[in-house]
């Protein structure tokens, strides 16, 4: 099938640019044929002898002031320099060297690599009896601005975010780590979208392993379009299938900054504002990049409220049923009388109730996602009053059912990774439906399930409960908790760095002596 | 094991022990919060027609609280009333239980009160019943009904309107505090009734009219069956029962005691008061002693007390020394200030009382034959060989021997912050 798509790459690159303008010309017009945004410019050089001459470009990746004023102009408005001649023989050469003034210009001698440029956003240029193009950058085009990410938000810390375009992303981890050790391998996958990929780490502090495991993964991938990161996470993920994110991702600059120095690698995907990163454990699933921006005992305090709010978001409903339906003497009799009171003549038990109210509680925060913004904070917030209101006041529902699904609902948005808050929902559901079929020992025997399945989880090799399950004691302190800057000396080993000194010791403050002394 | 096998295994096994999981104990043992009926205090009494034994079972079962009734809801009581009748007591619960439109849940039992009759004829019957229930709880209370069980639980509780929790609360912070009676809970007293050493006590309680339930210094509710009482051992009766007497009030004052598995006696307010200076270390105590000082009457509020039984063996003639150390305040007499001398001679006067207190018990001790204070407990940690030689008749330890009792009364506070306040006098 993708022999089909492209017929024979390695037959095309061979075809090597002729001496003839008209036959060149033609071979591009057929390879770009319908191709609406592909731009085809001739004109005239100056010289002795007018040499005819074409660009090709793709307008909506090339920037126009650079075409018009660096390129065109260089080309139309010259005479050429002082005691040279342009001819049909030097005309390449005179115009890479002396004429065109602009950064990347390079030689390419096949129609192959001239279509590759140009989708890339270079401009070629192909001169009249010249069997060889120059390749000009003048990218440029529409692209985002660099704004404040919206799945990560913080209020201590950088605002930048990620975007789509590749140079950019670039340059915001560039800026960061201004050190020659930082290192961006760049790959090509996708054989219609050419997508780029970057896998970027630090020398001498990632583990070579890891990073070799990583290329390789991504050499492997033989696909025709790459046009997400998910697009390659779940080709280069450990497991086949798994509801826990074996590979994180993240729309902050500082936070793929603070991975690259902690020994990880990220791959940065062209056209996405999501980096992956790699090896990824499930403690930093609880983790977010303001936790280093705050004060450690706050930072700390807010972790271990995730932590609660994680198990709030995965057992708070599933415990309720089994409580409510099994293990009644559990609960204090006020609550029980209470509750009780209100369940009188309601159809649904408490477990359809719960299951219920869930489901509705998804599709309102599906609909809420798809909704324009504005509408869809409206719906998900409205819809979930009303609607829980409506079906208490309608006797479909008892008022602890909703209770527990909103409070369910709040814990499982401080979750700050995404992808696990789905994971979380898919266990939801199932230790819901354990509990109400065994209750207690439903609850256990899906807890158990799940932590035999996260025990087996490896993410690029590392364990994925690591630093609990194999027990790293040194990198516990950046784990549940988050110790002071001046305490987390080395890097976590879990992600196998090679240089764990991350900066001296005794670096914290100290008082001043009494009477005035240096400390 | 071959590949095949182990697939085989995966495939069977698993999935086997899954679904007989689900089988076994599935949503089949579920139930739902509404269909429940919350059975809070259980009552049971016993009477004997033509020679054969009839058991009366009463229960306490909790209302679902109505959200409508609104805050009123609070102010009523919210325990109905349940009873029926059996040869047995399972059969005696049975019945109620059919009056039930809902089950029975004994999840949130706080306790049992046990008939007088009960107690007298056939009190292992119920008590091992209760036991061996799934649902009973170590820390469910026992109380002794001078009288009938089931009058008890009619007249309900007063306070907060539920009868199961002022008993608990009685039992976990109030009954040895104030001196009036013992919170005994299931396990103690399982534990006392199975021992080879000691002898069992229950907290009495008993209904007694409204109009006879105000404070009558001297007048022992131990020794007059329905006497007076202090008014804070009021227990409203409940307005939910419609056979509830509403002049009827629910009072828990005095101690049973035991003799193996039968009901000997009762002790009185004084008695009790010894029985717990012997047997408890009272802490956070609020009970008050009148002693009488240069003919003054001063006011002994006892804050704690420990004792130690030690057992004494001479020339094979057993003897035992009871120490109670208590800690106490007492507040100047208005126009007299305590100096050290005066509290040194009040210590005294103080020591005397608690003795004399503590003789009384070990007297009734002695009068039942049941040691209920712990002496031959004693001496069976401190001497099991001197304890073993008496055999069956391990009590005899106990009622034939010489106690000494010394009473080290401490008066810690005299409430004085500062001179006596000069206030003038009417003259004569």
């Amino acid at each position: 099938m993708l022999k089909e798509l492209w017929p024979n790459p390695k037959a095309q690159q061979k075809q090597l640019i002729l001496v003839s303008y008209d036959e060149n010309l033609k071979a591009l017009r057929q390879v770009f044929n319908l191709c609406s945004d592909i731009v085809f410019h001739e004109f005239i050089i100056n010289s002795e002898h007018p040499l005819r001459a074409f660009i090709l470009y793709a307008s909506p990746l090339c920037d126009y002031q650079i075409i018009c004023e660096q390129l065109l102009k260089s080309v139309l408005m010259s005479n050429g320099p002082k005691g040279v001649k342009i001819t049909k023989a030097n005309a390449i050469e005179v115009l890479k060297e002396k004429l065109i003034s602009l950064a990347e210009v390079v030689v390419a001698n096949n129609l192959k690599e001239i279509e590759d440029k140009v989708l890339q956003g270079y401009a070629a240029l192909l001169i009249e009896g010249s069997p060889l193009a120059i390749i000009v950058n003048v990218k440029g085009g529409d692209k985002r601005a660099i704004n404040e990410p919206d799945s990560e938000p913080s209020i201590r810390g950088p605002k930048d975010g990620f975007v789509e375009d590749f140079e950019t992303n670039m340059t915001l981890i560039r800026r960061r780590l201004k050190t020659s050790r930082f290192k961006s391998i760049i790959m090509e996958k996708g054989e219609l979208t050419k997508t780029k990929i970057a896998v970027c780490y630090m020398e001498g502090v990632a583990n070579p392993k890891v990073v070799e495991e990583v290329k390789q993964r991504i050499a492997r991938i033989n696909s025709d379009s790459i046009l997400e990161g998910n697009y390659i996470e779940e080709m280069i993920m450990d497991e086949k299938f798994s509801l826990f994110p074996l590979i994180q991702y993240t729309e902050r600059p500082d936070k793929a900054c603070s991975s690259i120095l902690q020994g990880r690698v990220v791959i940065l995907i062209e056209n996405s504002n999501m980096p992956l990163i790699v090896p990824s454990t499930f403690t930093t699933m609880l983790q977010a990049a303001e936790d280093y921006y705050h004060n450690s005992i706050a930072a700390s305090a807010i972790r271990i409220l995730r932590i609660i709010a994680l198990n709030l978001a995965l057992l708070l409903p599933a415990v309720t049923v089994a409580v409510f339906s099994f293990h009644q003497e559990l609960l204090p009799p006020e609550l029980i009388s209470t509750v009780s009171g209100a369940r009188q003549g309601l159809p649904l038990s408490i477990a359809l109730e719960i299951i219920l109210f869930e489901f509705t509680f998804e599709l309102l925060r599906e609909a809420g996602i798809r909704l324009p913004k504005k509408i869809g904070e409206a719906i998900s917030t409205v819809g979930g009053l009303v609607i829980g209101q409506a079906a208490v006041n309608a006797g479909i529902v008892s008022p602890i059912s909703v209770i527990v699904v909103a409070i369910t609902a709040i814990a499982s948005f401080s979750v700050p990774n995404f992808e696990a808050g789905i994971s979380l929902r898919f266990l939801r559901f199932s230790l819901i439906l354990a509990a109400s079929l065994l209750g207690g020992i439903g609850i256990m025997f899906g807890l158990m399930g799940i932590l035999i399945h996260l025990c087996s989880l490896r993410s690029f090799g590392v364990p994925y409960l690591a630093p609990f399950a194999p027990l790293v004691l040194r990198d516990l302190k950046d784990s549940i908790i988050r110790a002071p800057w001046w305490f987390l000396t080395t890097r976590p080993r879990t992600n196998r760095a090679l240089d764990v000194i991350r900066q001296g010791d005794s670096q914290g403050p100290r008082k001043p002596k009494k009477g005035g002394g240096q400390s | 094991m071959t590949r095949k096998s182990r697939v085989l295994a995966q495939c069977f096994i698993l999935p086997f022990i899954l679904s007989s999981l689900v089988w076994c104990s599935g949503c089949w043992s579920s139930k739902e919060v509404e269909d429940l009926a919350l059975v809070t205090l259980v009552g049971m009494d016993l009477r004997i027609e033509n020679g054969q034994e009839i058991w009366k079972a009463s229960a306490l079962v909790l209302c679902p609280q109505s959200q409508t009734q609104g805050e009123q809801a609070g102010q009523e009581s919210r325990e109905r009333y349940y009873e029926g009748e059996g040869p047995t007591p399972q059969t005696a619960i049975l019945a109620y239980s059919r009056a039930m439109s809902r089950t029975p849940f004994y999840g949130y039992i706080s306790g049992y009160i046990i008939g007088e009759t009960v107690a007298q004829e056939n009190l292992i019957h119920f008590v091992e019943s209760a036991s061996r229930y799934w649902q009973t709880r170590p820390r469910n209370v026992y109380f002794l009904a001078r009288g009938q069980a089931s009058e008890v639980l009619k007249a309900g509780g007063s306070l907060d309107n539920r009868l199961s929790i002022e008993l608990t609360e009685f039992t976990d912070h109030r009954a040895t505090a104030t001196g009036r009676s013992i919170g005994v809970y299931r396990y103690e007293f399982e534990k006392w009734l199975a021992s080879n050493d000691r002898d069992a006590v229950l907290g009495v309680i008993q209904t007694v009219p409204a109009s006879e339930a105000s404070y009558k210094p001297g007048k022992d509710q131990g020794e007059e069956a329905q006497g007076g009482n202090e008014s804070g051992s009021k227990q409203n009766n409940s307005a939910s029962s419609e056979e509830s007497n509403s002049t009827q009030e629910n009072l828990v004052e005095g101690i049973g005691v035991f003799r193996d598995d039968k009901l000997v006696g009762y002790l009185n307010r004084e008695e009790t008061e010894g029985c717990l200076l012997i047997s408890r270390q009272i802490t956070k105590g609020e009970m008050a002693i009148a002693v009488e000082h240069d003919n003054q009457l001063f006011t002994y509020f006892l804050f704690k007390s420990k004792s130690k039984i030690k057992p004494l063996v001479n020339n094979g003639r057993i003897s035992y020394q009871v120490i109670i150390q208590t800690a106490g305040g007492v507040n100047d007499q208005p126009g007299f200030t305590l100096g050290v001398k005066e509290i040194r001679e009040l210590e005294t006067a103080v020591g005397e009382q608690l003795k004399a207190k503590a003789l009384a018990a070990i007297e009734k001790a002695k009068e039942y034959d049941s040691d209920f204070l712990g002496f031959s407990q004693a001496l069976h940690r401190s001497k099991p060989k001197v304890w073993k030689s008496f055999g069956s008749n391990w009590r005899q330890a106990f009622t034939t021997a010489d106690i000494e009792v010394i009473v080290k009364a401490q008066i810690t506070k005299t409430g004085k912050l500062g001179d006596k306040l000069e206030v003038k006098r009417a003259s004569e």
